[in-house]
């Protein structure tokens, strides 16, 4: 197993390994809005209409635009691309005035054996914005308290610690509710990470088993439906679903308030009456075909190369491994042999991410368990593209709530299993660091 | 876990004094109306924007159906859009500040001759390119719309279709008046010939140049400028007669929160508000000249362009030129490109007449009275005024198939 930490350091040539059919070198504003450059003509059209629906600001029913209407009634933008700009990621709102605007929040409760439901009024997710006639949910504010941390060189570093308070409730009092803060996450290599196999994320556990760190990561396994095979989530800040697919269309259900298949009722509870009574858009108000395409389109955006390597990202990336960064954020996979469509079949991808579950210490966690995974367990968040996130949008978050503004303070707040890395980081020399903050701005 | 619970849910916030919202109708991408509201709630974080989304004929719609209750301030890039509002009386007079505008740019008015409502940004025609493209392709970038007549940008031209594309009836209709009804058409017809056609659904005219599928392509300076400010890397120019497209913003007659509205299209014609214009999202020309200065920016008040223009006569004939393109142009590609070819592949000397005679064009330009005319205009909205455009579309349509087919037999016969 040790052969294969090594046979993996070789994997990362210098300038990363660059696989031009799926890649891009732009490191522009659109990097992540490109399309692969191997992308089949016969494929433009739906990758285009899957852009369309994506960027697409949708309209509450009825209208004259059925194809682009079914809005709500209870939602958290009108748009993928709000809370997604560029493709990239979102950020949270820096005071407790300003409103969340790429960003949502996850509800449930607990009942007295601590078994975790969603909240019976509010569902899964409290939706900020409604159609006129209908209640919204409530608002949702962060508020932060300052935290500071001294790095062995002197530098001071402040970090803000959130909390997540509810008001103005449409539907009576939240009650005892969790509650878990969460921006939109970057979309890079959305059908890639589709594409992998379950066995090559359990080979990695088999992996980090031999690490004298201790560092173990789980999948997190979902059972779709009884008759059928579990599945090793993957989508979602804690591995929660599966499949593109089903990430796609329940993004669709409560982000945007619209049907589909896979979701065919309005995200309205019982007892939420004006919203079970508003106009629909369809039935469903997605197609299958406009699900294929939005699909299709965040499958086939280029992967970003990393930047040319210089003498200091080389170091740079000796610290991540000497930090043992590495273990969890794994550099390489391949997908595998079969996948559709062929072009995302049997590739080499550097997500720097193992695509399992880590418990990240009380100071990440959200104390509210979601399927399998615990309130301080998480999925290693996938590092390819980290240098792009303030290229593609001007205000941009780390880590799941963004409370983190910086890279560096994103680091600072690992815990738990990634506790060594982050005292290794701060124990670092200035060069160090610095060749480590180079290194992940080169992704 | 009962003790991190209370600790998560601070009580509940009352409402903020004094706190409003106001409700925006728009049809602007999410990457503009997000930089407009987040810069908006942050210098007056009493207000809230609720946004209701509509493209231009669905908000019209709506609003007809609500009888222009249910918003407060409308902002669409359609002219035509806001001369219906005003028609239905749904405007109220901006009493707001808007002398920081020009009273037009051109002949183009920025202001409605009643205050109905005020330009907030604009959008010019141009050409999208790049340059090393088409050096290696040894085509010289054109200074004019004319030049792209010419058979050797054969294929390399992305050339958007009226009907299907929202742009384009001015971008076609600019012509037409600069250059006269029938020598206008007859330069769109030979330009068409070299184009290939996008549609609804199809790539963005950038994507189309970007990837080389052509090589120059008709668009708004938005559009190309925004992608070269992401990275793209081609260039943009307008030619030396074109026009520019004003979108304005008004004030609904029935808004519940008149203050909030006036506050925020006073904010969107502001310094900072159109200083927002310029974001590499975003791209459009300010209306405020200010903005303009000490900034290298192609400022359309200062261009040495040619940009007459009259919006009530395209705005009248926008759907009749529409059907005219589809029966001359749209529906009859294959057959005009293969004929175009076909007459290029003669010597030199045999092209002057034959092209004269593909591109002479036989519609008479209609008046204001015209029934087709006033049939295509009404398409949308009645049955019977949209057969009938379909069938004056039809008729054109065989014509012209005939007409090309009839050169087409003639040059093979040869
Ligand atoms: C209100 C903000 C918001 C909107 C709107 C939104 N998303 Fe997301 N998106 C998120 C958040 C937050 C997550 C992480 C969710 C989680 O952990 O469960 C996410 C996750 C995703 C993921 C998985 C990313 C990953 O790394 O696993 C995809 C794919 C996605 N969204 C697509 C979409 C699409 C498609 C739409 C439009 C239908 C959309 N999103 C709209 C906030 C948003
Ligand atoms: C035990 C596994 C583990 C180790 C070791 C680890 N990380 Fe992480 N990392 C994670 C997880 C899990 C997250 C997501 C946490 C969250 O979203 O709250 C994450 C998030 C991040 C992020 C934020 C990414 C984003 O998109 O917001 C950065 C940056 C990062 N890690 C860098 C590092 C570096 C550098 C090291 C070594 C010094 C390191 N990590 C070590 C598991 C680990």
């Amino acid at each position: 197993m040790i052969r294969l930490f090594i046979l993996l350091l070789a994997l990362i040539p210098a300038g990363g390994f660059a696989d031009t059919d799926i890649s891009s070198d732009e490191r522009s504003r659109r990097a992540l809005a490109l399309p692969m450059p191997a992308m089949p003509d016969a494929l433009i059209s739906q990758f285009n209409d899957g852009r369309s629906l994506f960027n697409q600001m949708w309209v509450i029913a009825p209208s004259t635009t059925p194809d682009i209407d079914g809005l709500g009634p209870l939602f958290n933008s009108l748009s993928c691309l709000e809370c997604h700009p560029g493709n990239g990621r979102g950020r949270a709102p820096d005071s407790p005035g300003e409103p969340m605007r790429s960003m949502l929040v996850r509800l449930s409760v607990t009942d007295d054996e601590g078994n975790v439901w969603p909240h019976p009024v509010y569902g899964e997710q409290l939706q900020e914005r409604a159609i006129p006639g209908v209640p919204a949910e409530g608002q949702a504010r962060v508020h932060y308290e300052s935290v500071s941390v001294t790095l062995a060189d002197g530098v001071e570093i402040e970090l803000r610690r959130p909390t997540i308070s509810l008001s103005h409730p449409g539907y009576g009092e939240f009650g005892d509710v969790l509650v878990s803060g969460r921006i939109g996450p970057p979309l890079i290599g959305m059908g890639l990470i589709d594409a992998i196999s379950d066995d090559t994320i359990l080979q990695w556990v088999d992996y980090q088993s031999s690490l004298p760190e201790g560092i173990v990561g789980r999948p997190h396994w979902l059972q779709a439906a009884a008759d059928q095979p579990p599945r090793i989530g993957r989508f979602g800040v804690k591995a929660g679903i599966a499949t593109l697919e089903r990430q796609i269309a329940q993004a669709f259900h409560e982000d945007l308030g619209i049907t589909s298949a896979a979701f065919p009722r309005e995200n309205c509870t019982a007892g939420q009456t004006a919203c079970l009574a508003a106009p629909s858009g369809g039935d469903p108000e997605l197609t299958e075909q406009q699900l294929a395409a939005v699909n299709l389109y965040l499958s086939l955006l280029a992967i970003p190369e990393p930047a040319v390597e210089t003498e200091q990202i080389r170091f740079g990336r000796q610290q991540f491994a000497a930090a043992a960064c590495i273990h969890c954020h794994r550099p390489a996979m391949t997908t595998a042999k079969d996948a559709v469509p062929a072009l995302l079949a049997n590739r080499q991808v550097d997500l720097y991410s193992d695509l399992l579950l880590h418990d990240m210490g009380p100071d990440l966690a959200d104390h509210r368990p979601e399927a399998d995974a615990s309130g301080s367990e998480w999925r290693t968040a996938p590092l390819w593209g980290l240098g792009l996130a303030e290229q593609v949008a001007d205000r941009v978050g780390y880590l799941h709530d963004g409370r983190a503004r910086t890279v560096l303070e994103a680091i600072l707040w690992h815990g738990g299993a990634a506790q060594a890395s982050r005292d290794a980081v701060i124990e670092m020399s200035t060069a160090e660091r610095e060749a480590l903050l180079a290194f992940l701005q080169s992704l | 876990m009962r003790r991190y619970l209370l600790s998560l849910l601070l009580c509940c916030l009352p409402l903020t004094a004094g706190a409003s919202s106001l409700t925006l109708l728009s049809s602007y991408p999410q990457t503009m109306l997000s930089h407009f509201i987040e810069a908006f709630e942050a210098e007056h974080p009493d207000i809230r924007i609720d946004l209701l989304w509509r493209r231009p004929q669905d908000a019209l719609q709506w609003l007809d159906e609500n009888n222009g209750a249910g918003t407060d301030v409308v902002w669409l890039p359609s002219w035509r859009a806001f001369q219906q509002l005003k028609q239905q009386d749904f405007l109220q007079p901006l009493s707001l500040h808007h002398d920081v505008l020009p009273a037009s740019l051109g002949d183009f008015p920025l202001h409605d001759s009643d205050n109905a409502f005020i330009a907030s940004e604009m959008a010019g025609y141009g050409l999208f390119f790049v340059p090393d493209d088409l050096e290696r392709l040894n085509l010289k970038a054109p200074e004019r719309w004319q030049e792209l007549t010419d058979f050797a940008w054969y294929q390399h031209i992305a050339m958007p279709v009226p009907s299907q594309v929202g742009y384009a009836p001015m971008l076609i209709d600019q012509l037409l008046q600069a250059e006269g009804w029938q020598a206008g058409w007859s330069q769109w017809l030979a330009i068409a010939a070299n184009s290939r056609l996008i549609g609804r659904g199809s790539d963005f005219v950038t994507d189309q140049v970007l990837q080389q599928r052509a090589s120059i392509g008709l668009t708004l300076d938005f559009f190309a400028e925004s992608t070269i400010a992401s990275g793209g890397n081609g260039q943009f120019v307008y030619p030396k007669q074109t026009a520019f497209n004003p979108a304005p913003i008004g004030i609904l007659k029935r808004a519940g929160n008149v203050e909030a509205a006036e506050l925020f299209v006073q904010f969107v014609i502001s310094h900072p508000g159109q200083t927002l214009l310029l974001h590499p999202d975003i791209r459009k020309k300010p209306v405020n000249p200010q903005v303009y200065a000490g900034r290298s920016l192609a400022n359309p008040f200062a261009l040495e362009l040619q940009t007459a223009y009259n919006i009530d006569q395209g705005l009248h004939r926008r759907e009749f030129n529409s059907a005219l393109f589809d029966a001359a142009i749209t529906d009859n590609h294959q057959l005009l490109t293969t004929v175009w070819q076909a007459i290029h592949a003669l010597p030199a000397s045999q092209h002057p007449p034959l092209r004269q005679q593909l591109l002479n064009w036989p519609v008479n330009e209609p008046d204001n009275n015209d029934a087709n005319l006033q049939a295509c205009q009404q398409r949308h909205d009645n049955n019977e005024a949209e057969q009938q455009c379909q069938a004056f579309q039809q008729h054109w349509q065989q014509r012209f198939q005939a007409h090309y087919q009839q050169l087409l037999d003639h040059i093979q016969s040869r």
